[in-house]
């Protein structure tokens, strides 16, 4: 693992500084876990706040690019169910590029979801969104509401 | 919108295309993605090209199938609206690769991802 510097209790992020509350693996994984169980039900508000406090938690660079994708993952539904399509492409955006800069450090980045396949399914969703996007109005009103009430990427373990 | 579009899986697909009602796979990724792997007689037209190539459509069953189930939800909905018989592929050339149905991969042939081969 690559562990981020901790200056005056804040994390050191892409030279950032975030918030650091440091959690025990197990309480972590315990979030994760919870945080995944909310996401598939469909309760994406409580799976973003169950994923923020094992972010916030941890050191490990990795770690903390792959839990803050699924965050940003989740807050994208968020938007998606209360019907604010720039939220979706703008949070949907955000959750690619972190799980993939996570994928950098392996398939799981150590939270054991298969990145790679949540990537692309987040990638598709992104594409069908910008091009029907494109369509005529009645069109792109029907894709924009087919996607955003569609099941959304699996969170699916590492093969 | 009436009620929740039709989708089969893929094993429910692969059956309809052979029951000779002239069912049409019709798949949306963009070309490179077909180039990589696709379904043997898939006919290709990108969602990026669909809205202007929407009249070439043969009048027959169509399943539309992309990469994992996205661009084929939104293409469907588009097809139904403009009254076209369209079922969506759930789970996409995922699923589709995963339930070890047939694929090909490579530069396609002459003729391959045609709406109406030979």
């Amino acid at each position: 693992m690559v562990a981020a510097p901790v200056v005056g209790g804040r994390i050191v992020q892409g030279g950032r500084s975030k918030a650091y509350r440091p959690l025990p693996t197990r309480t972590r994984r315990a979030a994760l876990r919870a945080g995944i169980a909310a996401y598939r039900r469909g309760d994406f508000f409580e799976a973003h706040e169950l994923l923020e406090p094992a972010w916030m938690g941890t050191r490990d660079l990795a770690e903390r690019e792959a839990l803050q994708g699924l965050i940003k993952l989740a807050a994208a539904y968020v938007h998606a169910v209360r019907g604010n399509p720039r939220g979706v492409a703008k949070n949907l955006e955000g959750a690619e590029d972190r799980v993939r800069r996570a994928l950098a450090d392996g398939p799981g980045a150590g939270i054991g979801v298969d990145l790679a396949g949540l990537a692309d399914g987040i990638a598709e969703r992104r594409a069908a969104i910008a091009v029907a996007s494109s369509w005529p109005a009645e069109a792109a009103e029907t894709a924009a509401e087919l996607l955003a009430t569609a099941p959304p990427p699996e969170l699916a373990p590492v093969p | 919108m009436n009620g929740p579009l039709p989708s089969v899986d893929v094993a429910e697909a692969a059956r309809r295309l052979g029951d000779g009602t002239g069912t049409i796979l019709l798949d949306v990724r963009e070309r490179d993605e077909f180039a990589d792997v696709r379904a043997p007689g898939a006919a290709l037209v990108p969602m990026s090209e669909l809205t202007g190539r929407v009249g070439e459509l043969p009048d027959r069953p169509l399943l539309v199938i992309c990469h994992s189930g996205s661009r084929s939800l939104a293409v469907t909905g588009y097809l139904r609206q403009l009254g076209r018989d369209a079922t969506n592929v759930a789970g996409g050339m995922v699923a589709w690769a995963r339930a070890g149905l047939p694929t090909a991969s490579g530069t396609p042939q002459p003729g391959e991802g045609d709406l109406e081969p030979e």
